[in-house]
């Protein structure tokens, strides 16, 4: 299972002070999935709606953008989140990362 | 290899005799993809990435490890696989239906790994002499036949 960080608050004077680097953090991370020629579009379409718990339709729309596109962004999450979901998708042996977003 | 019956529940899926061989031997290849095979993230330079990409690396291995022995439980359970003449039945739960996913595309995706990632079978030198890659793609294709049937389960 994804290791989950501890609930952390901080104190508002702390959060004004946080430098640069810090914040970048605040924008989350962006799930991505990569295209390969090996996974079948159905079997695709069918992960991304267990996973994310999507109708059809919008499964179907970013496994074509993955299709056509190389990659789709599939969700922005916190970094926990994001690991939980990369975690899943590896399962189904899908090619996804996490990348800071921008 | 034929989907009989669907339910709310379960799913009921029939083999013969050389089906249920050829399916016996294609779960046995797992796992086929090292847990190290997807990295956690292509830019690599957050906070805690090596850690944490270790930490599912280690998940995904002990998940293996799990899974190998479930399919020996799955493949000898009387209840999952029953004889009725010459032919085997196959029930599956729902969630059996989606692990068994997981196990067959790791084969599958592996093999093609295997085979240089190539984007046509056709590509891959002496594919047609060379057993063990001949092999390798034809666990590939049997692997597409039960996703196929697979899937069609879950729509009905």
């Amino acid at each position: 299972m994804p290791k989950v960080a501890p609930p952390q608050v901080l104190p508002d004077q702390e959060i004004k002070i946080q430098s640069d680097s810090e914040s970048e953090h605040d924008s989350g991370y962006v799930v991505v999935c990569w295209n390969d020629p090996v996974n079948l579009m159905d079997y695709v379409t069918h992960v991304f709606q267990v996973v994310f718990g999507w109708p059809k339709s919008k499964a179907e729309k970013h496994m074509m953008e993955v299709h056509d596109k190389g990659k789709s962004v599939l969700v922005r999450e916190s970094q926990e989140k994001a690991e939980a979901y990369v975690h899943q998708l590896h399962r189904y042996s899908l090619h996804a990362t996490m990348e800071p977003a921008e | 290899m034929k989907l009989i019956k669907t339910s709310k529940k379960q799913v009921l899926i029939e083999l013969n005799a050389a089906e249920k061989f050829i399916i016996g031997e294609l779960l046995g290849r797992y796992p086929i993809l090292p847990p190290d095979h997807f990295k956690l993230s292509k830019c690599g330079d957050f906070e805690d990435m090596e850690e944490d990409e270790a930490f599912l690396h280690e998940t995904l291995s002990d998940e293996q490890k799990a899974n190998v022995k479930e399919i020996q439980r799955f493949l000898t359970d009387e209840k999952s696989v029953k004889q009725v003449g010459d032919n085997f039945q196959v029930r599956l739960k729902r969630e059996q239906i989606e692990w068994l996913l997981q196990i067959v595309n790791d084969i599958r995706v592996g093999s093609w790994a295997i085979l240089g990632q190539p984007d046509e079978l056709e590509e891959v030198d002496g594919i047609g002499d060379d057993p063990v890659k001949s092999s390798y793609a034809f666990a590939m294709e049997i692997s597409t036949v039960v996703q196929s049937i697979l899937l069609a389960s879950l729509e009905r």
